[in-house]
């Protein structure tokens, strides 16, 4: 039930209670009231009706008792003249009415009579007080009273009576104002004989009686029943309760208005305030004050308010948490997935490209200049991307070195130009504290296609754009279908890697090295292969990116290293002692008990360090120059040769080189291939080899596959010679061949000098 | 006084003259049931023997006070009565008796004509004006009668004979059968005891 019913029928049930209590209360009083009142009549009117007949009964006595005493008469009592005691009888009377006038003896012989049927010698016996002077004679009430004759003894009597006939009750009726009912008790009962009502009131039952025993004879039983209608008495009081029930009907009506405008008057602001709750509920807060009021509806009103702005506030904070990076204020991934959602769900819209833009090495940032330089270097370059005016706000912060935008693009070829400008606008160094600080921005490119795609999807791609860039090591990338079949053979190339590795897929393949002045072979460059079962003989370019990238390169290499020491040890145990040289990545050398792994293969197969060259990219040390720096001099220590292998590709610097424990440089295959064609690329080649011959080191060409380049790199005093024109990679079998009756260059070959756990403790204790 | 003076001479006449013929004194004692005083009960000899003529005697009855003084009497048959008023108010004094009716119209003092009381019987004497005055008059044909005095005792001196009493008193409750007595020469003594009524509802019955 609404409030408003409720409180409404509430009051309302409470008044009516009350006015029927309270009407009940009056009723009964009332009730109570009349018959009082009725009986208080009915005694009045009782006494009256007595003091009438006894008032009767008077002029009776009088009457007779005058004819008793006239001298007359009683002579002619005496004298026994019956027709002339007949006619005074008649005479006195007709003097008051009388309806019987008898003389009778002392014995009750009728002497005389007059007005009755009454006869001459009949008995009528003097009236008996007993009787109460009633007399009942063929069905007729008489009152009668005897008085005696005296002469001067009592000598007769004289009885006279009035009738108690219709016109008498009804005379004792109108002046009592009672109902008059006579009744005679005879053999078969009471009879009725007279039944009067005061004039104009009608017969009713609904009376109080009193019974009058008016005689007690038993011969002529008489009782007048005295009825009062209750109905009269009644009758003030029904008006009074009339009344009253109109006044409880009246204010029934006034309360139920009242009580609904006193409970609309309340519950209209509550449904005020009921839809002020639905709105900040459904998350509008613009609701105005509603209810302006003084009582504490107003109040109630005013808190809402209040509550509605503190909710406000508060949830736009959590907005701001949940949507909003709180270094840069820009969006989130979450914000700017559902910004971006929201732009593509526009239709008939245009492309939508969107930027994923990773700070390329921001981590080396925060750990060499500390965290507040980070972050004012994240803010710089928050504002750099939103300040781009195709961006405008469309702009977030991913993850700590990762922001994405998007924009709409005109055409779908625009994607690139655009990711251009990006790069330009984040390509100038960032100024902090007036310290230049140069960081490389790396962008994967996405733009919608014909077929719908969810803001994820996208997202998505432009982070394989992303990966591919890095990977790549461009500065951007943009989308391509085959990204993402490649991403999906990745994921399954991972399994597989795991399974190769259990399952010995790998194969050793061998690349010999010449000694590019006397011919001689300087050793061999252990080459990996995977022999796939469905996919054949694969390359490394096709899996060792991805095993770098997902770390799990540390366990190919281990397993490169273990066989290639192996078999490097059997190559030596057969007095044929080989130079091998083991590819290890970035990767490896970060991991810090690389040193201890590279000790513990040497001395598990016993294969004297000096044959063994670890050849490793600049990448190696650039990521973290200080842990590479220790762990290549542990591995020096060892008495393992390091080579740079890819050199003249990477950043690094000329000083860090001299500070590197390396024994030789392997120029970049790609300056090789077009060395005679390309005449800057000579001068390259020969600046690298003067550079390695200058800090002392052996100078390698890889990638040789022309006489012409050969003699070039001769003419340059290139050291070792590598390529297709020596010697392709071959297995171990094609290599024993090739081997044959080729000479090799002697190494000098102490064995294994070391205690492994020692090497292990030394390097970590360098290490850490 | 004068009334009573007269009454006792009478009376004493009449022992003087029974004892002339030889009387014998005959006393009769009233005694009550209840105790009451028998006082002027009528007690009167009927002779069997011989019955007597009437007599000439003179009687007064008064009116003091309204009352008719005395108000029982016992007189002979032929007794002449008069009825001065002694009251200073008037008085119609009548009798519807069978054995005497008359009237004396409202007077004062004492009427013109005296009433001769010449039936036996009992007359009741009112007044038309008063209804208390009521008087009895037995009118008796003998002279052997008498009132009780106040202790209830008469005498009598009654001739030998046989004789018939009669007892009678207004208040009477219920009627004293009669009594045939016989007088010889011994003096007698008759003791009667009657019931009155101390409120009676009418006149008890003259005794025939």
């Amino acid at each position: 039930m609404a409030l408003r019913t409720r409180i409404a029928v509430t009051f309302l049930v409470l008044l009516a209670t009350v006015l029927a209590a309270a009407l009940g209360a009056v009723s009964a009083t009332n009730e109570a009231s009349a018959q009082r009142e009725g009986t208080r009549q009915l005694d009045v009117g009782s006494s009256v009706f007595l003091r009438l007949l006894e008032s009767d009964r008077r002029q009776l006595t009088q009457a007779a008792q005058a004819v008793a005493a006239d001298y007359g008469f009683r002579e002619a009592v005496a004298a026994h003249d019956t027709d002339t005691l007949e006619s005074a009888l008649q005479n006195s009377g007709e003097r008051i009415g009388a309806a019987l006038v008898v003389l009778t003896s002392l014995n009750g012989e009728v002497i005389a009579a007059s007005g009755t049927q009454v006869r001459v010698g009949a008995s009528f016996p003097p009236a008996d007080d007993n009787a109460g002077g009633m007399m009942v004679d063929n069905g007729r009430i008489y009152q009668v009273v005897s008085v005696a004759v005296r002469s001067p003894l009592p000598v007769a009597w004289i009885a006279m009576g009035f009738e108690l006939d219709e016109k008498a009750a009804r005379k004792l009726a109108d002046i009592t104002g009672l109902g008059v009912t006579l009744s005679v008790h005879a053999a078969d009962g009471w009879t009725n004989i007279v039944e009067t009502f005061p004039t104009g009131t009608a017969p009713t039952s609904d009376v109080v009686t009193r019974r009058i025993e008016m005689s007690k004879d038993h011969n002529a039983r008489v009782v007048a029943v005295l009825s009062r209608s209750l109905a009269e008495a009644r009758a003030p009081f029904e008006r009074l309760t009339r009344v009253l029930y109109v006044i409880a009907a009246l204010s029934l009506i006034g309360t139920a208005v009242a009580a609904f405008w006193l409970a609309r008057n309340i519950t209209r602001p509550l449904q005020d305030l009921t839809s002020v709750v639905d709105q900040v509920r459904a998350g509008s807060y613009d609701a105005a004050k509603s209810v302006q009021r003084r009582d504490e509806l107003g109040k109630l009103a005013e808190g809402l308010h209040l509550m509605q702005n503190a909710v406000q506030s508060r949830d736009q904070s959590i907005r701001r948490l949940a949507y909003e990076d709180s270094l840069t204020g820009l969006m989130n991934r979450t914000a700017f997935g559902a910004a971006l959602s929201e732009a593509l769900a526009q239709k008939g819209g245009t492309a939508v490209g969107v930027a994923v833009i990773n700070l390329h090495r921001f981590r080396r940032i925060n750990e060499h200049l500390g965290y507040s330089v980070g972050d004012a270097v994240l803010t710089k370059m928050a504002e750099r991307i939103a300040a781009v005016s195709t961006v405008k706000s469309a702009v977030a912060r991913l993850a700590a070195d990762q922001f994405a935008a998007f924009t709409r693009l005109e055409v779908r070829d625009g994607l690139l130009s655009w990711g251009t400008t990006l790069f330009q606008a984040l390509a100038d160094p960032v100024y902090v504290e007036a310290q230049p600080i140069d960081i490389a921005a790396t962008l994967g490119l996405a733009v919608t296609e014909e077929t719908p795609i969810t803001a994820d999807e996208l997202m998505r791609c432009a982070e394989l754009a992303l990966d591919r860039a890095r990977s790549e090591k461009r500065v951007l990338a943009v989308y391509e279908r085959a990204f993402k079949r490649a991403a999906r053979d990745q994921l399954s190339l991972l399994g597989e890697l795991r399974r190769a590795v259990d399952n010995n897929e790998f194969r050793l393949f061998f690349q010999p090295k010449i000694e590019m002045a006397t011919n001689r072979v300087a050793g061999v460059e252990v080459l990996l292969r995977w022999q796939h079962p469905t996919r054949g003989l694969l390359a490394p370019v096709e899996f060792i990116p991805f095993a770098e990238q997902t770390g799990f390169i540390r366990r190919i290499t281990r397993w490169t290293l273990d066989r290639a020491v192996a078999q490097g040890a059997l190559w030596h145990r057969a007095g044929k002692s080989l130079c091998l040289a083991v590819n290890v990545s970035a990767d490896d050398i970060g991991d810090t008990r690389f040193d201890s792994r590279v000790a513990a293969a040497l001395s598990r197969h016993q294969l004297p360090p000096a044959l063994l060259t670890l050849e490793l990219t600049e990448s190696g040390f650039i990521e973290d120059p200080a842990h590479a720096l220790k762990m290549l001099a542990a591995i020096a220590a060892l008495g393992v040769s390091l080579s740079i292998d890819d050199f003249g590709t990477g950043y690094s610097s000329l000083s860090q080189l001299t500070r590197l424990p390396v024994h030789e440089v392997k120029i970049d295959r790609s300056f090789i291939l077009d060395l005679a064609s390309t005449p800057d690329f000579a001068t390259v080649v020969r600046a690298a080899i003067d550079m390695g011959h200058g800090l002392g080191l052996k100078v390698v060409a890889e990638g040789i596959e022309t006489e012409a380049a050969a003699a070039r790199l001769r003419d340059l005093g290139c050291d070792i010679a590598q390529g297709y024109l020596y010697a392709k990679p071959m297995a171990l079998d094609a290599l024993d061949k090739w081997l044959e009756g080729r000479d090799v260059v002697p190494v000098i070959a102490i064995p294994v000098a070391f205690n492994v756990d020692e090497v292990a403790d030394t390097v970590r204790l360098a290490t850490y | 006084m004068i009334c009573f003076s007269r009454q006792s001479w009478a009376t004493f006449g009449a022992v003087l003259w029974l004892h002339a013929a030889g009387a014998v004194p005959v006393t009769v004692t009233v005694t009550t049931k209840s105790g009451a005083t028998a006082e002027n009960t009528v007690l009167v000899f009927d002779s069997l023997s011989a019955p007597y003529p009437p007599g000439h005697d003179t009687a007064v009855i008064d009116q003091i006070n309204k009352r008719f003084v005395p108000r029982i009497n016992v007189v002979r048959t032929g007794t002449v009565v008069t009825f001065p008023n002694s009251d200073n108010i008037r008085h119609q004094v009548y009798s519807f008796s069978p054995p005497k009716v008359f009237t004396l119209k409202l007077y004062a003092g004492t009427p013109s004509a005296p009433v001769t009381f010449d039936k036996p019987g009992l007359v009741v004497l009112g007044c038309n004006i008063h209804d208390k005055l009521v008087a009895f008059v037995g009118v008796v044909d003998t002279p052997y009668f008498a009132k009780a005095d106040g202790l209830g005792k008469a005498v009598f001196d009654l001739p030998a004979g046989h004789y018939r009493l009669r007892v009678w008193h207004p208040a009477l409750a219920g009627a004293v059968a009669t009594q045939d007595v016989t007088v010889d020469k011994l003096p007698l003594t008759i003791a009667l005891n009657i019931d009155i009524d101390v409120a009676p509802s009418g006149v008890a019955a003259w005794p025939e």
